[in-house]
């Protein structure tokens, strides 16, 4: 609100003045409807993969559940993790991108409108394709790594609605990052330098190379599982077959998209916490360079996943320091988060508890990393629920907490309405106390040596505990995301409105209206750093102050 | 205005409050071994001893970088009488980026080599082990003993295999369908069973027993049965043992 006297008006009604039909919605080519197109589409693929996910918990919460049998057990495992990467996590990203980036960097769409509306199309039908095995019974039980042979004897059709579902996400995912690239570069407002951009934007940037370098490789190593599969070719099956390739391939995608899946995030916390400090980011450029570093690295550490094929001794060397290497880049982002708020006037606002939360709960992600990078260490815990631990605090945490707080933090552009704040901060602690109830056990039901994947353990009722707790957990988790979501839908018609700029805000979104008109801005202020809109505040204290001095 | 404030006081120390409880409610778990069991075999030993260390540093990292994280959350949030004083706006420190770039750098070079100097004892058998078969189908295994002997049927059924105490041992591991992973915490490394290729890992039991493993590598929907009882034996025993099928 305070600067809602320099921020432009609500224009006078316009050509383009959106309609509200559902034709409008199918055919829309602006950035901001597909946005919210993509937005609702993944938070609906989040909540699939939510109540499959408590489907697992439920079955695990004794050693001899009976709630599932083995084969469905399988299939929901491997839809719920197929689900949160491929359908929920990496797709939200391009979500926020989509309505984001162009806001942020004063453009009035992205650089292919058409070619973005047919990104979220495929990304539909892509997920249409992958769960139309369950209408005949027949899904990807082969986990979401689908590793040959057992996916290559896999039978009926599901592992093949699964491969081709990944191809037309696939597709979806590297349009987008050539859309996002072709964007960032050439529709930059004047004075908006590259070393002036949000850091969101500067993450959707590395975010879409990434894509576009790893994405192929997925698709040729999918196409000969498919072939493998269906037309009796031998890459992965088979005497002269190499069954290690998969692994190889796949991973060299994988692993780049954890950082796909994180380097938003992270985005999204370095714009959220200098608002809510009141200071500039530490380290801009350290913020900057660290991202391209772990975006760089990420490509080298792929066989870190692998350790337990039997690597010769420096194969298993190199990827064990690569591995531990990212810790250096991604050490430098909290410390200048931390910087960040240091000395700062923190507000804590709903979306800063959650940028919080998040750090402290990918600082737990990232140091049990360091165990899985040491050799011995992960020969001992890999494919335990250690790792399942260690994976959802560091992928789990980017949707929980980093993405939750770019929602609250963005409704209020979004919808024009602020979300109810003590409910907010009530969904926080739940998610909080849910999340660190769900996952930590984890670590400890690894070290007492439960595999992952397996469905039942009546020869281990010791680790009934612990499995307990995780599913008491996931309930409060749940609890936590219906908490937001029903925060969501009724704020839309019962929330405060919320003006051009709620909190403060640094970037050019918060310049135009909430939400802002199909031709984003009016006007731009100008660009002399990566906070024009503080710049914009300063500007206009300073012009008063003149003015009161003249006045005497 | 102040009521507020001191809510907020206490959702930050509910935060310190929830994470000291997590900390205290996997500790026995996390600081005791990264086995269930001790370790009882060379290989198993060297991943504990990196674990442990492993376990002091992130420790160590978590309470510095967590603590200045809470401190900061809480020493600096708004209050009515800072409320209106801008906060310094740095932007950030050259000497500090270099600081908490080299610190970490040190950090993972010390790790990198202790663990790369563990490294053999957890994978190189020694060259005087005693090598037996494995092969892993859907959803068993089967253990051929050197020289063609073979225990009792009754111990078969029971036992996946059976070995003398203090003896290298050298599994030499092979797969009939899928990918299987022979996974015994307290004797050593896991290690991935392909068809089509043969991959190895070793131990040397330090003590008589049973010791409990299974199929770490996710085969198919009878996966969670996928069981290893090992049953380590005196050389007397063994041998006595393995006679009846020679």
């Amino acid at each position: 609100m305070a600067t809602e006297a320099l921020t432009h008006q609500a224009p006078a009604p316009h050509g383009e003045a959106p309609e509200g039909g559902l034709r409008s919605w199918i055919t829309t080519v602006d950035h901001k409807r597909i946005g919210i197109l993509y937005l609702v589409l993944t938070l609906f693929f989040f909540l699939v993969g939510g109540l499959m996910a408590l489907a697992i918990r439920m079955q695990l919460e004794s050693a001899s559940g009976t709630q599932l049998d083995p084969e469905t057990y399988d299939q929901i495992m491997t839809m719920h993790g197929t689900t949160m990467i491929f359908l929920f996590v990496v797709p939200i990203m391009a979500a926020f991108g989509n309505y984001l980036v162009p806001l942020q960097i004063g453009a009035r769409d992205m650089a292919f409108p058409k070619l973005n509306a047919a990104s979220f199309w495929l990304l539909l039908f892509g997920g249409l394709t992958m769960y139309a095995g369950f209408a005949s019974g027949e899904v990807a039980d082969a986990g979401w790594t689908s590793y040959p042979p057992l996916s290559v004897i896999s039978p009926g059709h599901g592992q093949d609605f699964w491969i081709v579902g990944i191809h037309v996400l696939g597709l979806s995912s590297i349009l987008g990052a050539i859309n996002f690239i072709c964007t960032i570069h050439n529709m930059r407002t004047p004075g908006m330098r590259l070393s002036r951009m949000p850091l969101f934007t500067w993450t959707i940037d590395i975010y879409s190379i990434m894509i576009l370098a790893a994405g192929p490789v997925l698709a040729a190593a999918i196409t000969m599982l498919l072939l493998d599969r269906n037309f009796g070719t031998h890459f992965y099956a088979g005497a002269s077959g190499n069954v290690i390739l998969y692994q190889h391939l796949f991973w060299f995608y994988s692993h780049p998209v954890v950082y796909v899946m994180a380097l938003p995030g992270f985005g999204m916390i370095s714009e959220i916490l200098p608002v809510f400090s009141r200071k500039p980011l530490f380290g801009y450029k350290a913020l900057v360079y660290s991202t391209a570093a772990i975006a760089f690295l990420g490509f080298l550490v792929w066989g870190h996943h692998m350790f337990a094929v039997g690597f010769p001794t420096w194969t298993a060397l190199w990827f064990m320091f690569a591995s531990m290497a990212i810790a250096v880049p991604t050490g430098i982002k909290i410390f200048n988060w931390v910087g960040t708020i240091w000395m700062g006037r923190l507000r804590f606002e709903p979306p800063m508890l959650f940028a919080v939360g998040f750090i402290g709960i990918f600082l737990i992600g990232g140091l049990s990393g360091i165990f899985l990078a040491a050799v011995p260490v992960d020969l001992q815990v890999t494919d335990t629920y250690f790792v399942v631990a260690h994976f959802h605090y560091v992928l789990g945490s980017v949707p929980v907490f980093a993405v939750m707080a770019g929602v609250h933090f963005w409704y209020p552009k979004i919808t024009g309405r602020m979300l109810n704040r003590s409910l907010a901060i009530w969904s926080f602690w739940t998610l909080f106390v849910g999340f660190n109830l769900t996952f930590f056990p984890m670590h400890a039901a690894g070290l007492s040596g439960m595999a992952r994947r397996i469905s039942t353990y009546p020869t281990h009722p010791g680790w009934e505990t612990m499995n307990r707790i995780s599913t008491l957990g996931a309930f409060v988790l749940a609890v936590g995301v219906l908490m937001v979501v029903w925060n969501c839908v009724t704020s839309l018609r019962s929330g405060r409105i919320a003006g051009n700029d709620p909190w403060g805000g640094n970037s050019l979104e918060w310049y135009t209206t909430s939400p802002p008109p199909a031709h984003n801005f009016d006007s731009l202020p100008p660009i002399r750093s990566e906070r024009p809109m503080w710049d914009l505040r300063r500007e206009q204290e300073r012009a008063k102050a003149q003015a009161a001095e003249a006045a005497v | 205005m102040t009521s507020k404030l001191t809510r907020r006081t206490r959702s930050l120390a509910a935060i310190t409050g929830v994470t000291l409880a997590q900390l205290l409610l996997v500790t026995p778990a996390l600081a005791d071994t990264a086995t269930p069991e001790p370790p009882a075999s060379p290989p198993a030993i060297a991943m504990d001893d990196v674990f442990l260390v492993i376990l002091g540093i992130t420790i160590t990292i978590f309470i510095l970088v967590g603590g200045w994280l809470l401190y900061s959350a809480i020493r600096f949030r708004e209050r009515p009488e800072n409320a209106d004083i801008e906060p310094p706006q740095m932007h950030g420190s050259t000497k500090l980026e270099i600081g908490w770039t080299i610190v970490p750098i040190l950090i993972v070079l010390g790790l990198a080599g202790y663990t790369a100097a563990k490294l053999p004892d957890t994978v190189d058998a020694p060259a005087d082990s005693m090598v037996i078969h494995v092969r892993a189908q859907q959803f068993s295994w089967t253990v051929i003993y050197p020289d063609g002997r073979k225990p009792p049927a009754a111990d078969a059924a029971k036992y996946t295999l059976i070995a003398p105490v203090d003896t290298p041992v050298k599994l030499e591991l092979t797969s009939k369908d899928v990918i299987h992973d022979w996974w015994v915490p307290e004797l050593g490394a896991k290690i991935d069973v392909f068809p089509y290729r043969t991959t190895s890992t070793w131990f040397k039991a330090e003590h008589t027993g049973l010791f409990r493993g299974q199929c770490a590598e996710f085969c198919g929907s009878g996966h969670s049965t996928m069981l290893i009882n090992v049953l380590v034996v005196s050389r007397d025993r063994f041998d006595q043992m393995m006679s009846g099928g020679a």
